[in-house]
């Protein structure tokens, strides 16, 4: 790949990243976080995309992004005033955006359509920045350093107002002992509008105040609240000593010297922004001078501060060098490792095996230590491949968010455990299923928020993304506090398709479960969906083959929860090796329960006592038509499934044991229970059991053919 | 769901206090009216009595407005509630138009 490429790559990258930060914060407006920051650091995203695409020369999206610019520096000047229509325009200009990265990572020019909707997005755009025909007046004091001021934050705890007292009064005061220099209100403690009381006061604000007067003065101005608030006062410019100990005192993030100032609170973006304008002066004149430079001369900041930042700066950057750094890799590079790594797994074993047959201790010493290594080599490659769910979960909030404004609904989405890690593949391939479920209750789980308050529940409905590790699998939870699965439409449109008989009595989770079988999809789902052919079949299918399951619980009226849960990784398999004859198998560990000795069965039972439980079986001799006849003690392995127990019976016990997947080739895809194959250290191939297909076959034995009869047919 | 291009806009005139007595009042039926509405324009003008509760159910009103695409806006101030949102540099935020050319 030559530079060019690679300079592709990095930019699209990050552009993607700046991108993800812009929708987040407008997001975050929306719901009503309307402070500096966040508008600041909408703008900085924007203003990030539009300075790399310039290098690189990127003429389409250079020019978007700076209308967007512009509207977004209107809205932090306060020349604008947020509204749904802003947001939702500044949002559609996300996406333009994101078509526009997508056509310079696929190396494609913008065709005539994405062009003209560009177009008719600049000018929607364009509309909502108001003309500068009125003039502003420019503010007393402007040019003064916000850095001479006081900076005063304070949180009025809920009871204020009903104690007779008002936020404004004590702000006002602030007023007599010097100068409001600037002033920002924010709500973020706002609850939902049905839970929000109106004589609880939820307001917080931060003051700039240029005054002479000292900290204690300022903080006697709150006395009569200052039990019902929470009030900080940071020291303005001229104490350089307290902003030297906050400087130190910021997390250990990388930071360029302007943002460490402007963090540390000497200084302020604006300042900031006019510093960094003063510096691309100059630099089209001469060098360029450092930033820290600029600043001091144009007295916005003291010369031991900057020390201080840089100081800061390089203690950071230091400790980092020697933290991981990120380095870039091919994914198929990372593979072919990832693969070779599983040879060496099986060869491995396969030494071990010899190892222990020659028996000369000196040997067994040499395989064991190897085998000791290989273990670590086989856990670093996997770690390798895991990434955390949380990118995941983070795509669904602006799915949430439009589809629930689609249908008029009220949702919100908390995810938890978004830092938990699983393998790419995984990652990548629960994707979809798991948009699909989130879809499904946006659409069917959640009421519309007049229902919901008809049902005395909070207009806002809630959906949950949880995750977590829990015994070597990974769960994945969709929950939702809507109306939960209505058991008697499931069963009657269940009798109407035919799956199930008129008569039957089924129980309250079998009727649940009914969503899951094929030929369930509703059809009258009109969603974006429609047309892809997914149902909740199909869902279940891709967990399946992913080694994972699937369970629904639900309760009417108060909402429903899909747990999925899945293998750590898809590479290597902790099993239960047993075996029917000269045929080896492996069951699935996190599966097996127990193990038993199989007393004396009849000869066509199906059935056995486990200490007063029935326990279902199945002889895998009759099931893979094993030829010969049974030894006279045989095995049960007691599984457990969604369904529930089961026994399966062998031969031969053989212990518990690690290894590495084989796919099967794709003559063998539509064997049903059997998820693969690998190679034991003797050489012998083991053949890797399905349990839950297997298990479920043994319900139906008509309906699917059994291995031996699929065999038959390829002959 | 109605279509809020069907939707009226809406006029509510509040004359006399604005403040910890009434916001609850106030607080359900505001809320409606938003609902009801494409836009929901705000009289002010005759708001004898402003505080920081008032103020606070506007910020409400102007929150649920955005989360619902509604519009809101505030037609005319009386100088008490002029004085608070000015103070609370938020007169822009919450959509004053009374300013503006008819």
């Amino acid at each position: 790949m030559n530079e060019l490429e690679e300079l592709r790559q990095v930019f699209s990258h990050e552009s993607r990243e700046q991108l993800g930060e812009l929708e987040s914060g407008l997001l975050r407006i929306e719901q009503g976080a309307f402070d500096s920051d966040t508008i600041n650091a909408i703008f900085r995203a924007a203003h990030t995309i539009k300075g790399a695409a310039g290098v690189l020369d990127f003429v389409a999206i250079e020019r978007f992004t700076h209308i967007l610019e512009n509207l977004l520096d209107a809205l932090r000047n306060g020349d604008i005033a947020v509204s749904a229509p802003l947001v939702s325009a500044l949002l559609a200009a996300c996406d333009h955006l994101a078509a526009l990265l997508g056509a310079v990572e696929n190396g494609k020019e913008i065709d005539g359509a994405l062009e003209a909707a560009g177009e008719f997005l600049a000018t929607r755009l364009a509309a909502l920045i108001p003309s500068p025909s009125l003039p502003l007046a420019a503010e007393p004091g402007a040019g003064l350093v916000l850095a001479d001021c006081w900076r005063i934050e304070v949180a009025f705890g809920r009871d204020v107002l009903r104690k007779g007292m008002d936020p404004s009064s004590f702000l006002r005061f602030l007023e007599t002992l010097g100068e409001i220099a600037g002033l920002e209100c924010r709500l973020e403690g706002l609850p939902p509008a049905v839970e929000m009381d109106p004589e609880s006061c939820y307001l917080d604000f931060a003051v700039d105040l240029r005054s002479a007067a000292d900290k204690l003065r300022i903080e006697q101005v709150f006395d009569f609240v200052r039990d019902d608030c929470e009030l900080t006062i940071l020291p303005p410019g001229s104490r350089v000593p307290d902003f030297i100990r906050q400087i130190d005192e910021l997390p250990e993030e990388s930071l360029r010297l302007g943002e460490i100032l402007v963090r540390s609170e000497a200084l302020t973006p604006d300042e900031l922004a006019s510093g960094l304008a003063c510096q691309s002066a100059i630099a089209e004149r001469a060098t360029t001078p450092p930033i820290g430079e600029i600043l001091v001369e144009r007295k916005l900041v003291q010369p031991a501060l900057v020390e201080a930042a840089a100081a800061k700066q390089k203690a950071v950057a230091e400790r980092k060098a020697q933290e991981a750094r990120l380095i870039r890799v091919q994914a198929d590079k990372l593979d072919a490792l990832i693969d070779l790594v599983g040879e060496l797994v099986i060869a491995g074993a396969s030494a071990n095996l010899v190892a222990q047959n020659c028996g000369q201790p000196v040997v067994l010493e040499a395989t064991s230590v190897v085998s000791r290594l290989v273990d670590h080599i086989r856990d670093a490659a996997l770690q390798l491949r895991m990434v955390q769910i949380g990118e995941t979960f983070n795509r669904y909030q602006r799915v949430v968010r439009d589809v629930a404004i689609e249908l008029g609904k009220d949702i919100e989405l908390l995810t938890h455990g978004g830092d938990t890690e699983l393998d790419k593949t995984v990652v990548e391939k629960i994707g979809d299923p798991l948009m699909h479920l989130v879809r499904n209750a946006v659409d069917h789980g959640i009421e519309s928020a007049e229902e919901r308050r008809r049902l005395g529940k909070p207009a806002r409905g809630r959906i949950e993304l949880n995750a977590c590790h829990d015994a070597g699998s990974i769960v994945i939870e969709v929950l939702d506090d809507g109306a939960g699965l209505n058991r008697q439409r499931i069963l009657a449109k269940a009798i109407e398709r035919g799956i199930v008989a008129a008569g039957q009595n089924l129980s309250d989770q079998e009727i649940c479960n009914l969503i899951f079988e094929p030929g369930f999809s509703t059809a009258a789902q009109v969603t974006k969906l429609s047309g892809r052919g997914v149902g909740m079949d199909v869902v279940r299918k891709n967990i399946q083959a992913l080694r994972g399951s699937i369970e629904l619980s639900s309760l009417e009226g108060q909402g429903s929860r899909f747990a999925i849960r899945l293998p750590l990784t898809l590479a290597i398999i902790d099993g239960f090796l047993v075996s029917v004859a000269d045929s080896a198998y492996v069951i699935p560990i996190e599966t097996v329960v127990e193990c038993l000795e199989l007393g004396d069965v009849g000869e066509n039972r199906h059935f056995l006592n486990l200490r007063g439980e029935v326990l279902p079986f199945v002889r895998l001799r009759d099931m893979f038509e094993i030829s010969g006849s049974a030894p006279e003690r045989e095995n049960v392995v007691v599984v457990t499934t969604a369904h529930g127990k089961a026994g399966i019976v062998v031969d031969q016990l053989h212990g518990e044991f690690q290894t590495v997947i084989k796919p099967l080739a794709s003559l063998f895809r539509h064997l049903r229970g059997i998820g693969g194959s690998t190679i034991l250290g003797s050489g012998e191939v083991a053949l890797i059991l399905d349990i839950p297909t297997l298990i479920a076959r043994c319900a139906q034995p008509e309906v699917s053919c059994t291995p031996g009869e699929v065999l038959e047919s390829c002959v | 769901m109605s279509d809020i291009s069907e939707l009226p806009v809406t006029t509510v005139k509040i004359a006399g206090p604005l403040s910890i007595y009434n916001v609850f009042e106030h607080k359900h039926r505001l809320l409606d009216d938003l609902k009801r509405s494409a836009v929901l324009e705000l009289d002010l003008g005759e708001v004898d009595e402003f505080d920081s509760a008032g103020f606070q159910l506007l910020m409400l009103l102007k929150r649920e407005s955005l989360q619902g695409a509604r519009g809101l806006r505030l037609v005319a101030l009386s100088e008490c509630v002029r004085q608070m949102l000015d103070f609370y540099r938020m007169s822009a935020f919450l959509g004053d138009v009374s300013k503006q050319p008819a």
